[in-house]
């Protein structure tokens, strides 16, 4: 189990290495994915501002969580 | 768009190739060269195996809608990631890599651990080396794949797009086998946290793309939206050195 584990945790710190990037990125596509869902692909502009709207919010509280 | 993944990925593999060589240099001078470039050779061959394995696997069994999103996301994961510790590292809120440091902290603990100077294979050493590349090449394995694979409009084109990749790792491999030839010692005047940076803007910015385009969207402009969010993300990030300078110095005045 444990290393199970340490595994898991070593692939996380690999690819992500922050908790928060990864929580904000997996909600950032959910939410874009539920909207696309929602008006199709017609807003695409704006759903696509939104996008990297929230994800530079995502690396923003990311970074201030260092200065804390 | 060939172009732009070649280059990118020379860029990041630079990054992961030169501390990989700080390593490589360590033990071959502390202990001996043989064992030094036998690990090297075999964290290659491992490393190379990887890419076409898995690329291939990537290329063949999943479809590329699907495919795009999740390479997309992992790309904004690692791009992320990156941006985050090289703005940390601007703002002064993180030391700077100092690869003249690594060198002698390694040296030292190869010491320690009774790892000295000898003709023969030490296998020591070459765990060290092979651990090392290993290591570092793993990034560069990831970021092959994820960005060879993601620039495909086609299935045809992810076999090209994977080889576009490569060859810019191999490049970087290469820029770092002969530079360090030549220097004899650790590369330390690579500008190693702008090449993060740089590295970093590219993968957010493709990775948000491509992931987009996985969920369905259909970016105004097409291929040139990619070049609005790299400038997008540039101005966000530099707005990001720029606060957390200023949050650091205003912490260090309250601390006087």
């Amino acid at each position: 189990m444990q290393i199970i584990r340490k595994s898991a945790k070593a692939v996380f710190d690999f690819i992500v290495g922050d908790a928060r990037l990864l929580i904000g990125t997996i909600l950032t596509l959910a939410v874009v994915a539920l909207i696309i869902a929602l008006v199709g692909s017609a807003a695409s502009t704006w759903v696509g501002v939104v996008l990297f709207i929230a994800l530079a919010a995502t690396l923003t509280i990311a970074l201030r969580r260092e200065v804390k | 768009m060939q172009w732009v993944v070649v280059l990118s990925s020379f860029a990041a593999s630079l990054v992961e190739c030169v501390e990989a060589f700080t390593i490589i240099l360590v033990v071959g001078v502390t202990i001996n060269w043989r064992s030094s470039l036998i690990g090297t050779g075999l964290g290659l061959a491992i490393l190379a195996a990887l890419v076409a394995v898995f690329g291939t696997t990537l290329v063949t069994v999943i479809p590329l809608d699907v495919l795009r999103l999740f390479v997309g996301t992992l790309l904004i994961l690692f791009g992320l990631k990156w941006l985050k510790k090289a703005i940390l590292r601007y703002a002064g809120l993180k030391a700077l890599h100092d690869e003249e440091a690594i060198y002698e902290h390694e040296m030292e603990l190869i010491r320690a651990q009774g790892g000295k100077s000898t003709s023969q294979m030490d296998r020591f050493g070459m765990i060290l080396a092979l651990k090392s590349v290993l290591l570092e090449g793993l990034e560069v394995v990831f970021i092959v794949i994820t960005f060879g694979i993601s620039a495909a409009k086609t299935n045809a084109e992810k076999t090209a797009g994977l080889n576009a990749a490569a060859l810019g790792a191999l490049a970087a491999v290469l820029t770092v086998v002969v530079l360090g030839a030549i220097v004899h010692a650790p590369l330390r005047r690579v500008p190693e946290n702008t090449l993060k940076f740089t590295v970093g803007i590219m993968l957010t910015s493709f990775g948000t793309f491509w992931a987009g385009e996985g969920l369905g969207l259909d970016w105004l402009g097409r291929d040139l939206a990619i070049i609005g969010l790299v400038v997008a993300y540039l101005l966000v990030s530099g707005g990001l050195v720029t606060w957390l300078r200023g949050r650091a110095r205003m912490q260090l005045a309250t601390s006087r």
